[in-house]
């Protein structure tokens, strides 16, 4: 294990850059307009690029006429999946950039346009003709599962015929032994949850510039979440292409990530074939209408839970099977499966588990990454039910969970090691905010409205997750003769701040000045490899190789300085851009001028910089899904208090206590944005977000419809950073990202049954939900008239 | 110039209408399509690319300038309108010399900032609030703000970096 | 429409775009131009249903530039609202709220602020959706619209002002000049309920309007009005629950009765914005209270 050279007696002592919240190091670009999205990127000779997108679910393509399209003035290209090279993409590469022969969903790209005005674009695209021959489609997933279904792939990427339209993929998990557990169970709750599809909805849409010079490198200007990896799906592509280039991958500032780029999207494809066609730039970006119906959303999932527990109210057993429905390609939803398997497996003690996880190939759209990657709806699956089996023993819920939470030095059912675990602590923060003991069970009325309070906790990875051959990111850093600090990550900057995160770890290490920090990011002809923004990684995984960079920075200026200075080493350390010396403040030199000395050296001349590739001692899951997969991990508990408007059905959140293990705050302020956003996202993933399908055709694909939360939604959020250094993290901080979201379904539905005694198994908790469940409480019908 | 979306190209004399308006103080004069929103003047014609498009429909304030002292979704807005009229950007807050208006620097003190995509938007209508209302009340604060869409931050600590503002302001 | 910010005009031209200073000069190039112009007060709806190819025209007429038509009159306790007043100078004007709540509240929560800052009172009558806030105030208030048109000028009754979604009694070159706001009387209670899914800009659910007229004893309803959006293809009046309480002294009971005709009456649809039989059972619950809040009936605490 590589072991970082902080002592633990430094874990809490106060530090300088680390703790303190400083603003984001690019807020002053960001507030005043300057800051570069892919929007505002423009190249010289640029073309527009428009996707023309089927009109059926799933039909065979009889033929396409782009002859009318070719004629619109200003139009450089047309393309067809049958007119460019196949470039395969996606998890199971059952993708293509352009569709050939079949469409097989509403969003599928049939064709592209490259022309010299984006209204010039859009005239050509709506003037490809395309002829289709309809097929039957499948929209529900368990329909998809009969027998006689139509085939939605009928060749499986490799060209084997399918037998039906189940995914081959291997989700089953077991440990302990379930009958033993299902024996020593005294009872068991049992429940259906079910959550359908919800959206990014990044502020700043999708889009890339694509170009090519003469030797056929390809750059391609990006929003995406994984310059690596998108670099490595790009150079195959070019492969397939038949084009012998590099490929340099550029990120523009993001406007919003939240997983919806974890992956590459045919859009990206597409740029790339025009931008080589055209041997011009071509910028493609979506419109709002583009962003919703076609990237891809949240993976929904219909889950089976069964817990059990002894008489005490021990977890005996947990017993989770789900059904997704994975659209007509693969992406990372139908992969979320391998990450829901941590709270199932891992979410308080529980000795006994066995999981199993069904894709179903469709004709809808197919989902891909999403803040929490699973874990929101496995986690409301899990906690809604641990209320209804604490209610069966008759523990207060609070005392269940506390009776059951995890603990630090375990291992879990699924080889998880844990070390630091701050669960109990929040539970306990929660709890006491809440007021909980004189509340909960004591609904409070006045008129139509009562108030009730409940909780949900939950289970993260905290210090990044295996799920890829490499956890890695590299870092490479310099200092120049002035003391200017250059840093290169591999990791982006997404919103999350963690460009100031990496000046503040590596001023804090130096000990120099955040202002005099530079961070480089998002650029693969310059910054080393890591694997992606997501699974909460970036603070705990790029920190740790920046901070461990800049720790081989410090060791050679105190090296130098040693030598020049003739003072042992030990004497001497690093503060406000000086070299002191501890014995003797007339030694004390800037670091600066150290630089030069080793700069310009009569001998031996040498400059600061060093490399780093940080890799989590962590393991791959194997077969079994076994294995410690991330370095640390890291809980939270959130409570609210709801009132429900029993004649409307409307839930309101009046109060919402939000408490984290984060191992150590480096940005505190930071820490609570990503917090306060997460809550609200995760309240609107309750309570009033949801993309509504019609036979695979998405009804409300704007803002008017598709109701994310406002200003005036606010929530009243008090977040509670609990702070137990963790022996891996950078200074001792955890991941952060994701967890914000996981348990306000359950919290909020908790909440809601002890208002009503009503549970609500399906999100969003609409108000007719709710009244109609009110109603069915009551022995009233709903009057249909 | 632009190009014609008929003919493909470039628009001379055939163009609908010159609009002479000010923009963060500046005379200018721009010709326009009648079909074109103010949104893509700006962008488009006089390179002021901090307003941003969200939406394309006045639903998410993305787009949101100050037209004779009123916020207005600049998206949903004729360009052709905006002839004689008095336009702020995000980019004409900052003073000559560069110093931030107090909304810019306590947008970045309170961590106001996220992605910032909405950020221009979000802080024109919060100026416009504030010229109108200088010492809003945080109910007043979020009314304003109800049509600029943050994905990132929940809003907490864009209402905070708003009423530190308005106390900067009013000093 | 990939990038375009703004509107791709399927029309070969392009689109023709006036800006008269006057309504008289409004009114002829209505009359010039024939039944493909439209009239626009801020534009913000047009625009958008332009964008998205629902709208065609082949010339818009701007009355924003017409100074004479925006301004708030009151005189006593009655309003006269230039057609050309936008949704925000109604929000901000102290005597609205204090005068006519209803009317207040309808206007202050339409769209979001810049929303409010450009479209106009007439702009939204004519545009005449299903959900148009203001048109439910103002029927609360027996308003009544004034027309000047080529052939002359009109006086029509609010209530027989739309007569289906997006279509009004408005001939082609007859112009909303004003609406007339008539003194609704001491004794005056009225509300306006938005009801929606989340707090911030939104069209309405469902909008409830209702107001109560006491007549001199303080306990008889001289008038009652009720006004529902979204309950119909116009906003409209629901004058047989009305009929509940007119002329009687007002309970609980009527109030609830009137309530649970006007949603036995409403024509709601399912759509997938919201279902029939929720819309009916908000009607049924709402209307009580936004009386409750107006203080027409005892405040029940709530």
């Amino acid at each position: 294990m590589s072991k970082s050279t902080m002592d633990t007696s430094q874990k809490l002592t106060p530090l300088v850059e680390v703790g303190r919240s400083r603003p984001k190091t690019d807020a002053g670009e960001k507030t005043s307009g300057r800051t570069q999205y892919i929007h505002d990127f423009s190249m010289p000779r640029m073309l527009y690029g428009k996707i023309k997108y089927s009109d059926r679910a799933n039909a065979r393509i009889v033929s396409i006429d782009t002859s009318e399209a070719s004629a619109v003035p200003g139009v450089k290209a047309v393309i067809t999946g049958g007119d460019v090279p196949e470039i395969r993409f996606g998890f199971l590469k059952d993708n293509l950039a352009l569709k050939k022969d079949r469409v097989r969903q509403y969003r599928d790209e049939v064709a592209a346009v490259a022309a010299t005005s984006p209204e010039a674009a859009a005239a050509a695209a709506a003037k490809i003709k395309v002829e289709y021959e309809d097929l039957p489609p499948l929209f529900d997933p368990e329909e998809a599962m009969a027998e006689d279904a139509p085939l939605v792939h009928e060749t499986d990427p490799r060209g084997k015929e399918a037998k039906d339209n189940r995914l081959r993929l291997p989700w089953k998990f077991e440990a302990g032994d379930m009958k033993e557990g299902e024996k020593g169970s005294a009872y068991v709750a049992e429940g259906e949850y079910e959550a359908g599809w919800v959206t990014h909805c990044c502020m700043g849409t999708s889009g890339c510039v694509a170009t090519f010079d003469p030797s056929d490198n390809l750059t391609i200007y990006s929003n995406t979440q994984i310059p690596s990896l998108a670099k490595s799906d790009f150079q195959e592509a070019l492969k397939a292409m038949g084009v012998d280039g590099a490929v340099r991958v550029v990120n523009m500032a993001i406007g919003g990530g939240f997983g919806s780029k974890l992956d590459t999207y045919a859009y990206e494809y597409i740029a790339i074939l025009l931008a080589h066609r055209t041997r011009r730039p071509v910028k493609l970006i979506f419109d709002r209408e583009e962003e919703f119906e076609a990237t891809s959303p949240r993976q929904p999932v219909k889950i089976k839970v069964r817990q059990g527990c002894d008489q005490e109210g021990n977890l005996t057993f947990r017993d989770i099977s789900m059904l997704l429905d994975n659209g007509a390609y693969t992406s990372w939803g139908a992969t979320t499966p391998t990450v829901m398997m941590m709270p199932v497996s891992s979410l308080y003690r529980v000795p006994n588990i066995r999981f199993q996880a069904t894709c179903v190939y469709t004709n809808n759209t197919y989902a891909q990454a999403m803040r929490g990657y699973g874990t929101p709806q496995v986690t409301f699956a899990i906690e809604s039910n641990l209320d209804e089996l604490a209610e069966q023993v008759g523990l207060d819920p609070y005392e269940m969970r506390m009776k059951n939470a995890n603990v630090p030095n375990e291992t879990t059912p699924q080889g998880f090691q844990v070390t630091t675990c701050g669960h109990k602590r929040c539970l306990e923060e929660v709890a006491e905010r809440l007021d909980w003991s004189s509340r909960r069970g004591r609904p409070q009325k006045r008129g139509a409205k009562v108030r009730g309070v409940g909780m949900a906790s939950l289970l993260h990875v905290g210090g990044g997750a295996k799920i890829y051959k490499s956890d890695g990111c590299g870092t490479l850093i310099k200092m120049d003769d002035q003391g200017w600090v250059d840093v290169y990550s591999g990791s982006m900057e997404i919103g999350q701040g963690l460009e100031t995160i990496l000046k503040q770890i590596v001023a804090e290490t130096l000990g120099c000045r955040v202002e005099a920090v530079n961070v480089i990011l998002g650029d693969t002809d310059v910054c080393p490899w890591d694997v992606g923004v997501h699974a909460s990684r970036s603070t705990f995984v790029a920190g740790n190789s920046a901070l461990r960079a800049a720790e081989l920075v410090r060791d050679q200026i105190l090296d130098t300085a040693a030598s020049t200075l003739s003072v042992p080493r030990d004497d001497l350390s690093l503060r406000e851009d000086t070299v002191v010396c501890k014995n003797d403040s007339d030694k004390n030199t800037p670091i600066d001028k150290v630089a030069r000395r080793a700069h310009f050296a009569s001998a031996g001349n040498t400059m600061f910089m060093a490399a780093n590739f940080y890799e989590p001692d962590t393991e791959l899951l194997g077969e079994d899904f076994k294995g410690n997969f991330s370095r640390t991990y890291a809980w939270g508990c959130h409570g609210v208090e709801v009132e429900v408007d029993t004649e409307t059905g409307k839930v309101d959140i009046i109060r919402y206590i939000a408490a984290h293990d984060v191992g150590r705050a480096i940005n505190p302020m930071l820490l609570k944005g990503q917090i306060y956003g997460a809550a609200l996202m995760g309240v609107g993933y309750a309570l009033t977000e949801e993309m509504i399908y019609q036979e695979g055709r998405l009804l409300n694909p704007n803002f008017r419809d598709y109701k994310i939360l406002t200003a005036m939604d606010t929530l009243p959020v008090e977040p509670v950073i609990i702070e137990d250094p963790d022996t891996d993290g950078p200074y001792g901080a955890k991941g952060i990202g994701e967890p914000g979201l996981v348990p306000t379904a359950p919290a909020i539905a908790n909440a809601v049954y002890d208002a009503l005694g009503i549970r609500l198994n399906r999100v969003p908790m609409k108000p007719e939900q709710v009244l109609e469940a009110i109603f069915r409480n009551q022995g009233r019908e709903i009057e249909e008239r | 110039m632009r190009v014609d979306s008929e003919t493909g190209s470039v628009m001379g004399a055939s163009v609908d209408q010159v609009v002479s308006f000010l923009v963060n103080g500046d005379p200018v004069r721009v010709a326009v399509r009648t079909d074109w929103s103010l949104l893509r003047i700006l962008r488009d014609d006089l390179d002021l690319m901090g307003s941003k498009e969200g939406c394309g429909g006045g639903d998410c304030g993305a787009c949101t300038v100050l037209v004779d002292g009123v916020a207005v979704n600049s998206c949903v807005f004729p360009a052709v309108e905006v002839d004689g009229a008095e336009v702020v950007t995000i980019e004409g807050l900052e003073a000559a010399d560069g110093t931030l208006h107090p909304l810019q620097k306590a947008f970045a003190e309170y961590g106001a900032v996220q992605c910032g995509f909405c950020t221009p938007g979000m802080i024109m209508a919060a100026k416009g609030l504030l010229d109108r209302v200088p010492e809003p009340s945080e109910g007043q604060i979020k009314r304003a703000l109800a049509g600029n869409l943050c994905r990132c931050t929940g809003y907490n600590q864009i209402i905070e970096a708003v009423k530190a503002a308005a106390g900067a302001m009013s000093r | 429409m990939e990038g375009t910010q703004g509107i791709h005009s399927p029309r070969a031209g392009g689109l023709e775009y006036y800006r008269p200073r006057s309504v008289e000069e409004a009114i002829r190039l209505l009359t010039d131009l024939g039944e493909e112009a439209m009239l626009v007060g801020g534009a913000t709806d047009v625009w958008v249903e332009m964008r998205s190819g629902k709208l065609t025209p082949k010339a818009l007429v701007s009355l924003r530039g017409v100074g004479d038509l925006r301004y708030l009159e009151p005189e006593g306790s009655a309003l006269t609202i230039g057609a050309g007043t936008r949704h925000a100078d109604v929000e901000d004007s102290e005597w609205v709220a204090g005068n006519l709540p209803a009317l207040h509240q309808a206007c202050s929560g339409v769209g979001s602020r810049q929303i409010r800052n450009v479209a106009t009172v007439g702009g939204n009558l004519c545009n005449a959706a299903p959900c148009a806030d203001s048109a439910v105030g103002l029927l609360l208030y027996d308003a009544v619209a004034v027309t000047q048109g080529p052939a002359g000028s009109r006086e029509i009754p609010l209530k027989d002002f739309f007569v289906a979604p997006g279509l009004t009694v408005l001939e082609h070159g007859e112009i909303l000049a004003r609406v007339e706001v008539p003194d609704s009387g001491p004794r005056t209670y009225a509300g306006y309920w938005k009801h929606t899914r989340r707090r911030g800009i939104e069209l309405p659910m469902l909008g409830v309007g209702a107001r109560i007229t006491f007549s001199e004893d303080g306990e008889t309803v001289e008038k009652s009005r009720i006004a529902l959006g979204v309950a119909g293809p116009t906003p409209r009046r629901m004058e047989e629950a009305e009929a509940v309480m007119e002329g009687f002294p007002l309970t609980e009971e009527r109030v609830l009765e009137a309530a649970r005709m006007a949603a036995y009456q409403a024509e709601v649809r399912d759509s997938f914005r919201g279902k029939a039989w929720y819309r009916r059972e908000m009607i049924r619950v709402l209307i009580p209270r936004v009386l409750r809040h107006a203080g027409a009936l005892e405040e029940v605490a709530e």
